[in-house]
């Protein structure tokens, strides 16, 4: 009988053991639970925006939206509407609100060269107010290197056309620019001609005049006709200059259109180099940098310091033979 | 109880496992030996004009801070690879850091920047220039820090040899390949043994010469150095001349032009294209 009660009650007493360790379980399971949702944002008051863009790459729920690199919200919904543009909800923490006005623009950022992409809010004027529950902000999406690049390319391809077409004007056989030359190189040739037959006449006619000699009237007839065709040359002559004349205006523009393009594309280079990419570049050393950080640190840290060997310094001794041999500097060496 | 007792040893852990906090005098100083480290591992992949670069900028990190200690590594450092590279004025320029500020740097750094000057001036032909450099570096290297004294003896021999002294220079092959064996310091024992087959070929022992030479390949190609490589087999090339053997020789040529591109070794290249012109 004694031994039946003390069962009983030792029974009794793992009972209560074992329930109140399973209400300690889901007491904790609670908490847990709680401080999940907390860490979550679920207890934060928050407004809800909307923003519409035309694709939703690069976009998710619970993607972080930031304010001058403070994060203020996350994606809380995104959805497709009838005619294809994608609406996407933000829920903003309400103790931000007040710093975020109505004309603000939301842009996709990518963190960092290797960073993932983060919703970024650029204040706007303030002249529309904080927002309230379902504004409508504006998107914009950040250029990226690679749509730089395309836009110098399209920038690019004019210039390539116009200076081949400018290039075949100038080498075509059948331009009117070569005919133009050809026709000028000739009649060249014939004035140079023309001006020694006349040079030889004009002697002549000057040693018979001296003479007195009574053929000087054919002498004159033969200058004539000379005169004649040095005329007819130099009328050749002006009606190629002409069309040269005519020709150069096209060429000209299109020399003005090319080194127009130049300077606009330099202008996207320059910007490129002084902004964008020196971003990039400033962001990927910022990387580098904390990454290096990084190492040093873990190296230093217990349990990877006893794992990692100890910093040795090498110098690259004397060898008659011309070699590089490192051997570790023992001691100090300056004084 | 236990949990609490397993708590703290949670907490005791991740106690150790933090990094000690670093100075920014740390932080400097750790990030010019990393620099240094980097350059080290760019001199062992082969990669010279980036260790170049690389000591450069540690050798800069050095001098912000006054190490002078580092500084002496580093511009000696530069110096080798640089003259390495062909680039003698460069690497006289880095000595010029140690040699010009002689009361910031001990003896053994003295005389590892002198002897490299030495060194440079012997392979430009400046013979008085050698003898007052390698003087200077011989007073310096006072033992036991100084670690260059076999080299010293080295540089020595070829300079005697380059004075027509081949005798003389087979002599202090012999002492150099003795105090490389005792040093066990097998570049330099390579070094000797080259050194000598070069006096023996000039003495027209072509046989001997030839012996010693490919020993000296041996040990280079053991440790993998495709610069030295080159080296003996040019100087085999020029051993079998002397026997009169073109084929044998036109062979080594062909060998050292192939080392030599492969390596990127430009002083043995041209080196090579000379010999190779010569038998043509």
């Amino acid at each position: 009988m004694k031994l039946q009660d003390r069962m009983t009650s030792n029974l009794r007493e793992i009972t209560l053991a074992s329930r109140l360790f399973l209400a300690l379980a889901a007491l904790s399971l609670c908490v847990a639970v709680a401080l999940l949702a907390w860490y979550q944002g679920a207890f934060t008051p928050t407004l809800r925006v909307v923003f519409f863009a035309g694709t939703a790459d690069g976009m998710y729920q619970g993607m972080a939206v930031k304010l001058v690199g403070f994060k203020v919200g996350a994606v809380d919904g995104i959805s497709i509407n009838n005619d294809l543009r994608v609406r996407v909800t933000l829920k903003i923490d309400r103790k931000y609100v007040p710093m975020i006005d109505a004309g603000a623009t939301i842009r996709l950022a990518r963190e960092g060269l290797i960073g993932g992409n983060v919703l970024e809010i650029r204040p706007g004027s303030g002249d529309a107010g904080p927002i309230t529950r379902q504004s409508i902000l504006r998107y914009e999406r950040e250029p990226s290197i690679e749509t730089a690049a395309a836009t110098l390319v399209d920038q690019m391809t004019p210039i390539v056309i116009n200076v081949t077409q400018i290039t075949e004007y100038f080498s075509n056989p059948e331009s009117e620019f070569r005919q133009a030359i050809r026709n000028v190189n000739r009649t060249a040739a014939s004035l140079n001609e023309a001006s020694g037959e006349l040079k030889k006449l004009i002697a002549v006619t000057a040693d018979r005049v001296d003479r007195g000699e009574a053929r000087l009237g054919a002498a004159l007839d033969t200058a004539g006709r000379l005169m004649n065709s040095a005329e007819a040359s130099v009328a050749v002559m002006d009606r190629s200059l002409r069309r040269i004349d005519a020709a150069l205006p096209g060429i000209a523009s299109k020399m003005d259109e090319s080194l127009e393009n130049i300077r606009a594309t330099s202008e996207t280079v320059r910007r490129m180099v002084n902004g964008e990419l020196t971003a990039v570049v400033g962001e990927t050393g910022g990387l580098v940098s904390d990454s290096a950080d990084v190492m040093r640190g873990a190296k230093r840290a217990w349990p990877v310091s006893g794992l990692v060997e100890p910093r040795q310094e090498l110098l690259l001794r004397l060898d008659s033979g011309g070699g590089l041999s490192p051997v570790p500097v023992g001691g100090p060496a300056g004084r | 109880m236990q949990y609490a007792l397993l708590l703290l040893a949670v907490l005791a852990v991740a106690g150790c496992g933090s990094a000690p906090p670093q100075s920014p005098a740390d932080v400097r100083r750790d990030r010019m030996v990393e620099t240094g480290d980097r350059a080290q591992r760019a001199v062992a992949r082969g990669e010279l004009e980036r260790a170049a670069m690389l000591y450069a900028e540690a050798l800069r990190q050095a001098e912000s801070i006054e190490d002078f200690g580092a500084t002496g590594l580093y511009a000696l450092n530069l110096a080798a690879v640089r003259q390495a590279l062909g680039e003698a004025d460069a690497a006289d320029r880095a000595l010029a850091k140690v040699l010009d500020a002689p009361r910031r740097h001990d003896g053994a750094r003295l005389a590892e920047a002198a002897g490299r000057r030495a060194q440079l001036a012997l392979d430009a032909g400046r013979l008085d220039a050698t003898e007052a450099w390698l003087e200077r570096a011989e007073r310096e290297c006072g033992a036991p820090a100084c670690g260059a004294r076999t080299a010293l003896l080295g540089l020595r021999g070829r300079l005697v040899l380059e004075r027509g002294s081949a005798e003389e220079a087979r002599q202090y092959a012999k002492r150099a390949l003795d105090a490389s064996r005792a040093d066990a310091n097998r570049e330099e024992e390579a070094n000797a043994l080259r050194l000598d087959g070069r006096a023996a070929a000039r003495l027209g022992h072509a046989g001997e010469a030839e012996k010693q030479l490919n020993q000296a390949l041996d040990i280079d190609k053991e440790l993998a150095l495709p610069r030295k490589i080159a080296q003996d087999l040019l100087e085999l090339a020029e051993a079998a001349l002397l026997r009169g053997d073109r084929a044998v020789a036109s062979e080594y040529g062909d060998r050292a032009l192939e080392v030599s591109r492969a390596a990127g070794a430009r002083p043995q290249q041209e080196a090579a294209r000379r010999l190779m012109e010569k038998l043509r």
